[in-house]
């Protein structure tokens, strides 16, 4: 079973914990990692969907998060990375394993496309990056997985672990495995496990805590492709509706919901 | 290039293959199966075309006021403006003749065997004989009928019955008294009321199904309601309190029908936005598609603040609403299939490309009243979601807008939440 990593950037804790843990399975064959450069036009897609907001998110996990994720009880991917002894560094990790890594402005140049389709990839493990297009998901043999954090097929898109509690869904809770395709969030369910909401302060520590459970999940889906043990299950568009980001206010209005 | 949503015309009719269009004295008609185009300049007016194109000016001298009357089945062209009567030809017009009165009520004619029946509207405050006209196949004007003095202030609409063969609907208006319902199956030689004449029976137009007509009322001195009326026992239920006056209303053969209400001066007249309604059931039930504050000019010196409907539109998604009076879209159209269709697809393009999206503040402010709307029907938090996003996204001189908007959006969740806890 060859798996190649898809990341956001050289640094994020998620992509690497899952390397980490994947690199200790040796029924799985690592291939490597593909990272999603950072230059302006990609600043400027997440500007247009996040709005200012992406400046909070990148300062709050890059300095305020990374620093708290250590006191919660439950594991994260920094936590587990802190305990291991790693430091989050994707190329760092792939040259002393002798793995391909790569940096890409785009995942879905014809280069590109040429490579992963001569390195015959069975599983991607998408841990972030952008959208990617039908050629890019269709050279890999069994398909790309996504890890979403929300419960499909009702809550696709953005900010599904508040939208829940806004809209009076509280058990709705949790994280999704499923297969991506051109849709946001429609392709094929793999596993979903739900999360009991009530035991968190906020959402903050919430999301931290659902960052685990996505380290796990994708850890359990890619053992269970390779055990042939594994239910896919269609969605249909209509089974859910893609929520988008939310307005300043309504998150002010959920989050004293959730307190 | 795609279609603009928004048309800074009046539109008078439009269906698949043909549009036309004013603005002032300027008649523009599309011929869409050959994409011809052509425009045809009235003749000027005093003072109604001394506006200098001021917008204000525009409608304080009523320079839009016109009725169009397009015959597709023969391709007559009759346009009346300002009393007179033209026969318009290829690129030039014709006086056919003078009418009392300044020109009927907008859309409120009726086609039946190639002759036209339109109502005399005007002011009449000394209550003199009001009078149905008739334009034969031959283009000569005559009267087909007349209210004596007294009896009426004017015709509000002449309507063909969709299920009746050579029955004719006359509505009047508008003092208690003065409102009837009639019927004419003879062309006018023999004429029956069906209302009390009181102002509950001031109707301007009506919409039929095979059993039931329906109808809003335009009653200023009391709640308005939208009203099926049984024809075999004339027999009314009240199918929607209003709380505005309706004025128009068109309907398509699918049982698909638009109302529109008026912010006028009045006990029946609650609140300063005017409505539009649609009914996919001739009339059972309705759902509010839209709402428009009145604008800041004041009544009736500048015009009511109202909605109209295009004609021809054999399906209604291919009307046009013609908006009048009303904040941010006056003097302004719009397809209604922009509004029933809207749908997640749009959602999602505004989401995703919201720069892209609106061509102007106008389709901006439409979304935005849209939107309120549909939050209202389906409750679904997403559409108040880019409510919010869009309120923000106004411009920043419309700050008291905005901070109104925005309350009212966030009330009428609280509204919603009260109401489901």
């Amino acid at each position: 079973m060859r798996v190649l990593i898809i990341a956001p950037t050289n640094f994020q804790s998620y992509a690497t914990a899952v390397l980490i843990k994947l690199l200790k399975d040796p029924d799985i064959e690592v291939v490597g990692v593909l990272v999603h450069t950072f230059n302006l036009s990609r600043l400027k897609n997440e500007f247009k969907r996040d709005g200012k907001r992406i400046f909070y998110k990148v300062l709050n996990k890059a300095i305020l998060n990374e620093k708290k994720s250590l006191d919660y009880s439950f594991e994260t991917p920094k936590r587990y990375l802190v305990q291991s002894g790693i430091k989050p560094n994707l190329k760092l990790l792939c040259d002393l394993n002798h793995i391909y890594h790569k940096k890409v402005s785009s995942f879905n140049s014809a280069n590109l496309i040429d490579d992963l389709t001569n390195l015959k990839i069975d599983i991607g493990a998408f841990c972030g990056g952008g959208l990617l297009r039908n050629r890019f998901l269709d050279s890999f043999s069994f398909g790309v997985l996504n890890c979403h954090m929300g419960v499909l097929p009702k809550y696709r898109g953005m900010d599904v672990v508040e939208w829940p509690f806004l809209e009076n869904e509280n058990r709705q809770v949790g994280v999704t495995c499923h297969l991506m395709d051109k849709g946001i969030d429609t392709g094929d369910i793999l596993e979903i496990v739900k999360v009991d909401s009530g035991k968190f302060e906020n959402f903050t520590e919430l999301r931290e805590y659902l960052s685990g459970v996505m380290l796990e999940l994708m850890i359990k889906t890619i053992s269970s492709i390779k055990k042939g043990s594994f239910k896919k299950q269609k969605q249909l568009q209509s089974d859910g509706k893609q929520y988008f980001v939310m307005h300043p206010i309504l998150k002010k209005i959920t989050e004293n919901l959730y307190k | 290039m795609p279609n603009k949503i928004l048309i800074k015309k009046v539109v008078h009719f439009s269906n698949h293959n043909t549009t036309i269009e004013s603005s002032g004295r300027l008649i523009s008609i599309h011929k869409k199966e050959n994409n011809i185009k052509t425009q045809i300049m009235l003749p000027f007016c005093f003072p109604r075309d001394y506006h200098l194109n001021i917008t204000i000016l525009k409608r304080l001298l009523r320079s839009d006021a016109k009725e169009v009357i397009y015959d597709r089945v023969t391709g007559k062209l009759i346009i009346i403006r300002d009393s007179c009567v033209y026969l318009i030809q290829e690129l030039t017009y014709r006086l056919l003749g003078k009418i009392e009165g300044d020109s009927p009520l907008f859309n409120s004619h009726c086609i039946h065997n190639g002759t036209i029946y339109f109502g005399q509207y005007d002011q009449n405050k000394t209550r003199k004989s009001s009078k149905i006209y008739k334009i034969d196949n031959k283009n000569n004007i005559s009267i087909a009928y007349t209210f004596l003095p007294g009896v009426i202030r004017h015709v509000h609409s002449i309507t063909n019955d969709l299920y009746i063969e050579n029955r004719i609907w006359v509505t009047t208006g508008d003092n208690d008294g003065e409102c009837l319902l009639l019927y004419t199956d003879d062309n006018f030689k023999n004429i029956t009321n069906i209302g009390d004449k009181s102002q509950d029976f001031r109707i301007v137009n009506i919409g039929f199904s095979k059993d039931y007509l329906f109808y809003g009322t335009d009653n200023l001195i009391k709640e308005n309601y939208i009203y099926r009326q049984n024809r075999s026992d004339g027999k009314r239920e009240k199918v929607l309190s209003v709380k505005q006056t309706a004025w128009f209303l068109k309907q398509d053969k699918k049982g698909n029908a638009i109302l529109g209400t008026t912010v006028e001066n009045g006990k029946g007249c609650q609140v300063n936005y005017s409505s539009i309604y649609f009914s996919r059931d001739f009339g059972i039930n309705w759902l509010e598609l839209l709402r428009i504050p009145k604008d800041i000019y004041p009544m009736p010196l500048f015009k009511w603040g109202s909605v109209s409907f295009s004609n021809g539109a054999e399906s209604l998604d291919d009307l046009f609403i013609n908006v009048e009076s009303l904040i941010n879209l006056t003097g302004k159209s719009f397809n209604l299939g922009y509004l029933t269709n809207f749908s997640e697809k749009d959602l999602r393009r505004i989401e995703v490309k919201k720069k892209d999206y609106f061509e102007n503040n106008s389709h901006l402010m439409l979304v935005i009243y849209r939107l309120f709307s549909l939050y209202e029907n389906t409750q679904d938090l997403r559409f108040l979601n880019l409510l919010l996003k869009l309120i923000d996204w106004m411009p920043i001189y419309s700050i008291s807008q905005k901070k109104e908007l925005r309350i009212k959006a966030l009330n009428i969740y609280e509204g919603i939440n009260n109401s489901s806890n």
